[in-house]
């Protein structure tokens, strides 16, 4: 006997007699999130504003590049939103070079995503500036792939992490326009492979921007704020002179 | 571990999409690309857990089909497939100027309803 209604049909001959239908679907399942970052970059874009998501591990330099380019793009035209599970040192820091920093805890969440930065948008005085830098939250594997509103993916990758990274952590490079070395003084040290990592990070992606910084040699951020002087100029459409991607 | 809100997100569109056709459903479709970071068996997992405490979805089965990363070379124009995501060149020519057509998705392909 039917358990729902308590007719005479047996299970198997209500599945006979059901009917079904397919509904096409083909969407995103990120749909959500990826609509509400393309509506961020383009009103970045139209305020002349590059937006990068910064990623890397945690500790890999992402807030002393940041510190490190505030020599070369004067700090009052950067703002950062700066993400962590706990704490705002990375604000506080920043705050002391005169950048405006919006800090985002994210308590157990493992990466940022297009809504929270859209909250973060909507309680920053951003116009005026011409850089938003999002320093993702420290992790290698599930910031990648996520939108947010960016123009651009920068990599942090230090030297005392290995030369193995781009090998066991591909998806973050895949689709990077650059990374960023850093902690290049000690590359000796803890027998930095560069050769193998540049190898190993061009096979994943071949168009990749490699630069090299370390904090002990300030002059060394200057190519990353020239990098991204260079894209913002190429966002917004001026001209310049093209020596490199 | 973001397979949970993935998940939780395909099942707000399974809702969406029954209320609106009046139906429950029986087999979600599921392609998951190999360049996600998303894996067949969490989503399953959970998809399995949520169904069991919501009367429309209990008797349904998320069915999950796993996509290879394909790429189009920009120098020799061929498609083919990446074997080894970690040397992302053109399997024809061994160019690196190559854009990637499939692998980087999660996508509700369909739902059979009844």
């Amino acid at each position: 006997m039917c358990k729902e209604c308590g007719c005479d049909s047996t299970e198997e001959q209500k599945n006979e007699n059901k009917q079904t239908k397919e509904i096409m679907i083909d969407r995103s399942v990120n749909i959500a999130n990826d609509s509400i970052a393309h509506m961020i970059s383009h009103n970045l874009k139209d305020k002349k504003i590059l937006c990068i998501n910064l990623m890397g591990s945690p500790g890999s330099g992402k807030t002393t590049v940041i510190e490190g380019i505030s020599s070369y793009i004067n700090p009052e035209e950067i703002a950062v939103i700066q993400g962590d599970l706990e704490s705002d040192i990375d604000k506080i820091r920043l705050e002391k070079k005169n950048i405006l920093t919006y800090q985002i805890n994210t308590h157990s969440g493992c990466h940022l995503d297009a809504m929270m930065i859209n909250k973060a948008l909507l309680n920053m005085k951003i116009i005026g500036k011409r850089y938003l830098l999002i320093e993702n939250v420290g992790n290698l594997v599930c910031p990648a792939g996520i939108k947010i509103g960016q123009h651009a993916d920068i990599v942090t990758s230090s030297t005392t992490e290995g030369s193995d990274k781009p090998k066991k952590y591909p998806h973050i490079f895949l689709d990077a326009k650059a990374v960023v070395i850093t902690k290049t003084d000690l590359s000796e040290a803890v027998s930095f492979d560069e050769k193998r990592y540049i190898k190993d990070i061009t096979d994943i992606n071949s168009k990749i921007k490699i630069m090299k910084s370390s904090s002990k040699q300030p002059e060394s951020f200057k190519e990353i704020a020239e990098y991204m002087i260079h894209q913002r100029d190429h966002l917004i459409g001026l001209s310049h002179p093209h020596h490199d991607r | 571990m973001h397979e949970l809100s993935a998940t939780k997100s395909i099942i707000k569109t399974i809702i969406e999409e029954c209320t609106k056709n009046k139906s429950r459903p029986e087999e979600i479709f599921i392609d998951v690309g190999e360049l996600t970071t998303y894996k067949k068996a969490s989503l399953v997992h959970y998809y399995d857990t949520l169904k069991k405490d919501d009367e429309l979805l209990k008797d349904s089965r998320l069915l999950v089909k796993e996509i290879d990363t394909k790429i189009i070379c920009n120098d020799c124009k061929k498609t083919g497939k990446i074997i080894d995501t970690t040397i992302m060149l053109c399997p024809v020519c061994n160019s690196g100027n190559i854009d990637i057509i499939e692998g980087k998705d999660l996508i509700i392909k369909k739902i059979k309803i009844y």
